[in-house]
């Protein structure tokens, strides 16, 4: 969700629409208001009201500095932990071999 | 025309988040069942044809009310703790003396509460506004009351003017029972009137000093444990996975 953030702000539907082109990210797409709510009490998100073009305001979502840095944070978490799974299993086909 | 089912599905859709939300407080309900609204809003006007049939598949999507909620608990419930000190803890010694001494001698006690962390700021502030508060009304009942009492003294000697025999500038001590003896229903008033005072009087003076002091100790010692109990050891793993994308996620 961050990472989607970070490429500009969304509006809700926006994000539901690219998170559902990783198909297996969501399991039921309401999951992801409650999801960014937190994350706006969290103070990693921000929130803006628009007009849109057609219909009513919507709320904008943007990444905050600390939003970044969590990104940042997470990014790096992740990559480790790729490593590690990506290690094992190389070792563990070595061995089978 | 056919608006009026639609909107009825999406109400009774929205009415079961919220029943299943149920012990979420109002706010962060509010909020969830807004957002789904509007998704739903921009989902309908997204498609070219909008009937039941579309609808029903942009509620599918959304997910069934029950797992919608919970899952939005999991991440409401543990919303907050990121940003909260992180170890579960106990009320140790330190903490059982600040309240112990909060309902003593609350001016060490609550120093001690605002030097320790186990308490949230809007607690300290609480719990230090209660016993201010009874000093407060100590303080004001102690400071009319002496010129009250000149007054009072007034309303008790009037009704020895009534009684034949009695010499009315000798005014008997307040309350004596030459005021009970009287027949007439006005001096009982009075009479009545200044226990009644002095009642509440006494109940300040208690309640003020040693209730409401006791009170703030009782809500800090009932305040202590309900933030820590839950914190990030169970959430701490899910709570990067929820926050950050699902372990699928490709940077």
């Amino acid at each position: 969700m961050l990472a989607l953030l970070a490429r500009g702000e969304r509006y809700g539907f926006e994000l539901v629409q690219e998170l559902s082109r990783y198909d297996t990210l969501l399991t039921s797409e309401g999951t992801i208001y409650p999801l960014l709510s937190r994350l706006r009490r969290e103070g990693l998100v921000e929130t803006e009201w628009r007009e849109s073009p057609a219909g009513p305001p919507r709320k904008f979502y943007r990444l905050t500095p600390a939003g970044q840095s969590a990104l940042a944070t997470f990014r790096q978490q992740w990559i480790n932990f790729r490593q590690a799974v990506d290690a094992l299993l190389e070792s563990l086909e070595g061995e089978t071999r | 025309m056919s608006d009026d089912p639609l909107r009825a599905l999406i109400d009774r859709y929205l009415r079961e988040v919220d029943e299943a939300l149920g012990d979420l407080p109002y706010s962060q309900r509010r909020e969830i069942l807004d957002d789904l609204r509007t998704h739903i809003h921009d989902a309908l006007s997204a498609v070219p044809d909008t009937n039941e049939a579309t609808l029903r598949s942009i509620l599918d999507r959304l997910g069934a009310p029950d797992e919608l909620a919970r899952e939005a608990r999991e991440r409401m419930g543990m919303a907050g703790s990121l940003s909260q000190p992180k170890v579960a803890r106990r009320p140790g010694i330190y903490e059982t003396v600040a309240v112990v001494l909060t309902a003593i001698v609350w001016p060490i006690g609550l120093v001690l509460v605002w030097l320790s962390e186990s308490w949230r700021t809007r607690d300290k502030l609480i719990a230090s506004a209660l016993p201010l508060l009874g000093l407060a009304l100590v303080g004001l009942w102690v400071t009319p009351i002496r010129v009250d009492s000149r007054v009072e003294s007034y309303e008790l000697a009037t009704p020895v003017t009534y009684s034949p025999g009695a010499e009315p500038s000798v005014a008997p001590p307040v309350g004596t029972p030459t005021v009970l003896a009287t027949p007439p229903s006005h001096p009982r008033t009075t009479v009545e009137r200044a226990n009644w005072t002095s009642l509440l009087g006494i109940a300040i003076l208690l309640g003020g000093s040693f209730g409401l002091p006791f009170a703030s100790a009782l809500y800090l010692a009932f305040q202590f444990r309900r933030p820590k109990t839950r914190t990030l050891h169970t959430g701490g793993t899910s709570s990067f996975t929820a926050a950050g994308p699902s372990p699928r996620y490709v940077p």
